[in-house]
């Protein structure tokens, strides 16, 4: 047991020693704060951006595949995008959010449109797994009133 | 002092009727700020950033309670001029590969060599409470490898342990791969490392354009007993007898074909549901739209789903248009579904809202919407909305994703 722990603190020590050695050879720039343009509502990153970043083209339907670049770079969305702005959906304890999201851009794809109270009851037996990462362990006080 | 201070206050009075025939008049304020550049440590900058609301109840009482409140972030960042490195202290909320956690503790990230960017956090979770927070504690990173423009790959992990004992423990891979500038690959899969099984399989592929023509398409695998573990609310608790068998597998294949010509786009939209338990279905469609976003806008869309038990047979169809005039904007937006079998009597369901806002200053806009809705439920529902969003502070932050 104790020839274990020690192979694992050696393993630990030279994996931290590594990052460590990576750390000091990376020098490069951190990415800008603010994207130095304003950028309006729903921006066409392709229109200026050739390479990669137009990839993130706010098309109407980006809303269902955003989640796909925010967990591998959230600090590119933070160019342009305060963290209320997750927060609005991605909430804690919430009680009438998200149904206030883009009333005024209604061609963007969202979740709750509508009359979703009643949706909600159809799209849970459809797939209960696209409403799990926001109300399985947070915003789902307001579902106590049913779901005792 | 702050160089750069910014942020918004959204204040809310909603209207609505409870089944009971409760009247409610929820008074709600929400507040953010980002203060910048108050202080430096070297080549370090040092921000905060804080979000909360309050609820006070103008009629009667809603969710079992006159008042509440709740704080949705407030945390201190502190960041270098290179290689990105960060650190977060405070609630947070961490978007690492299959990490999605709102947290109260530390963050910290950092570029490498070679592409190479790590992470790691840990904290304690800020969950819906069920049973105290004494015990818990969450933590875990992320370590993932990128050749810029062309692909991204992460592997991260997570461990939740609730009253001293496993809660949960996940791994996951996510994947970003763009060989060429018509063709990317997303995705990520997940494991449950307490049940030892995948919960999930998720991936994305999207090609185009080709003349106009853009095609995204999506596989999903899911487990429900190895995905719904570690939830805080009855909904996702099944049952192998249940409404929903908890032994249930569900895959999903679809896509969406889109062609645009100016302003217009249309497509037509198609996913098949195969259940391992509950059969298949299959929804379909169509939408088409116009959109000019300064001056004004116009979609319908029209889907039917096919499915092999009652819920699961219904046609829904939406219709908005919306209009600039200055200032002021106007947005109309009605919901149709018909279903197959009544549900309470009710065959034909449909809402219908009216939205308007003007900005009375040029950081404040006042806005009102009313709803009409008629379903399963509800005879006859109207819901009202007024909201007036203030921005504050640097013209240019307070602006920003809003």
């Amino acid at each position: 047991m104790k020839k274990m722990n020690l192979k694992i603190l050696t393993l630990a020590l030279l994996m931290a020693a590594l990052v460590a050695g990576m750390y000091a050879c990376s020098q490069k720039k951190s990415l800008v704060k603010w994207h130095p343009v304003e950028v309006t509502a729903a921006p066409n990153c392709g229109d200026c951006h050739k390479d990669e970043r137009a990839a993130l083209n706010h098309t109407p339907d980006f809303a269902t595949r955003h989640k796909f670049y925010a967990m591998q770079r959230k600090e590119v969305c933070d160019l342009c995008h305060v963290e209320s702005f997750c927060t609005d959906c991605h909430a804690h304890k919430e009680e009438i959010k998200p149904s206030d999201k883009f009333k005024d851009a209604p061609e963007r794809s969202l979740p709750h449109r509508g009359d979703y109270l009643t949706q909600h009851v159809i799209d849970g037996r459809i797939n209960p797994a696209s409403c799990f990462p926001c109300h399985g362990r947070m915003n789902n006080e307001r579902c106590k009133v049913c779901h005792k | 002092m702050a160089r750069d201070l910014s942020g918004q206050s959204k204040t809310y009075l909603q209207s609505r009727e409870g089944v009971d025939s409760s009247k409610f008049l929820p008074f709600y304020e929400y507040f953010d700020f980002k203060a910048e550049d108050f202080a430096s440590l070297a080549s370090q900058n040092v921000s905060f950033h804080f979000g909360g609301w309050a609820r006070t109840d103008l009629a009667d009482e809603s969710y079992g309670k006159k008042t509440n409140n709740d704080l949705q972030y407030a945390y201190l960042t502190i960041r270098k001029s290179t290689a990105n490195t960060a650190l977060d202290l405070g609630r947070l909320f961490i978007r690492e590969g299959v990490v999605s956690e709102l947290v109260d503790g530390a963050y910290a990230r950092t570029d490498l060599v070679r592409g190479v960017r790590v992470a790691a956090f840990g904290g304690v979770p800020v969950e819906t409470n069920f049973d105290g927070r004494s015990g818990d504690a969450v933590y875990g990173g992320r370590i993932s490898e990128a050749y810029p423009g062309l692909y991204r790959l992460g592997f991260s992990y997570l461990k939740e342990r609730n009253n001293r004992t496993d809660f949960r423990e996940e791994e996951g891979g996510d994947l970003w791969f763009r060989p060429v500038n018509w063709a990317e690959v997303l995705g990520t899969s997940s494991y449950n490392a307490l049940t030892r099984a995948w919960m999930q399989h998720n991936y994305n592929l999207l090609l185009g354009p080709f003349y106009n023509f853009s095609l995204r398409t999506e596989a999903t695998r899911i487990s429900y007993k190895d995905y719904f573990t570690g939830t805080t609310t009855s909904a996702f608790t099944f049952l192998p007898t249940g409404l929903i068998d908890l032994n249930e597998k569900l895959s999903t294949e679809g896509g969406e074909l889109s062609y645009s010509f100016g302003k217009t786009g249309l497509s037509a939209e198609y996913k098949k549901y195969s259940y391992d338990i509950a059969g298949d279905a299959n929804y379909y469609g169509a939408k088409l739209r116009y959109s000019d976003p300064k001056n004004w806008g116009t979609g319908v869309s029209f889907h039917r789903m096919s499915g092999e038990t009652d819920t699961l047979k219904y046609y829904d169809y939406r219709a908005y248009a919306y209009k600039k005039l200055g200032k002021a904007d106007i947005t109309a937006d009605l919901f149709a579904v018909s279903y197959d079998v009544e549900i309470n009597g009710v065959k034909n369901a449909y809402s219908a809202s009216l939205a308007s806002g003007y900005y009375v200053i040029e950081k404040g806009r006042l806005s009102a919407d009313i709803e009409y809705a008629h379903n399963p439920y509800y005879d006859k529902e109207v819901r009202g909305f007024v909201k007036f969003v203030y921005n504050f502070g640097s013209p240019y932050g307070a602006k920003r994703g809003k």
